[in-house]
């Protein structure tokens, strides 16, 4: 999200709505979205229905393993704070790109928590359907 | 399970900036694409 943030400036220029789906806390969620990206929007789903009706799945295994911990040290060795287990942690998250016509153009289920389509792939089918509505 | 090409599954959510419903066919209609991201607890 935070490197999503640097095309804001685009996104408003396509006429993009950015909506984060949360389902931690929204005290937390706030302050995290404040940090990062303050202009996308986060919409609470704290009994993840919609998560469970775009069909992202939940996995313990895929979750804590070697691959996934060894990342998280990575990432507290880069400065990330860690803010500890907010909520569901077996939870995957999932990416969506729907056009005008309610249609999805882009579907990604992430397989584990490192799972993450770039933000290149992201912007290429967006300015796709930006300029093709 | 729904995939490329398929309607994309209508849901309202509370938004948690003011609190108010916010529903995709609305958004949609208002002729805004939408990127959803699903977040995890680390985001």
């Amino acid at each position: 999200v935070a490197q999503l943030c640097q095309f804001k400036d685009e996104l408003e220029r396509l006429n993009v709505k950015v909506f984060l789906v949360s389902f931690s806390s929204m005290g937390y969620a706030r302050r995290w979205i404040d940090e990062v990206c303050s202009p996308f929007h986060l919409l609470a789903d704290r009994e993840q229905a919609t998560y469970k009706l775009y069909g992202l799945d939940s996995s313990l295994l895929r979750t804590w393993n070697f691959k996934i911990i060894w990342s998280y040290v990575k990432l507290m060795r880069a400065g990330r704070k860690w803010r500890g287990i907010q909520g569901d942690s077996a939870q995957m998250g999932g990416d969506f790109i729907i056009n005008t016509d309610g249609i999805v153009r882009f579907a990604y289920r992430s397989h584990d928590p490192t799972d993450r389509p770039s933000v290149k792939t992201l912007m290429k089918v967006l300015r796709r359907i930006g300029g093709n509505q | 399970m729904f995939g490329v090409g398929d309607k994309a599954p209508d849901f309202t959510l509370k938004s948690a900036t003011d609190g108010e419903p916010v529903t995709l066919s609305e958004t949609l209609r208002a002729g805004h694409p939408v990127l959803l991201i699903f977040l995890r607890h680390l985001g």
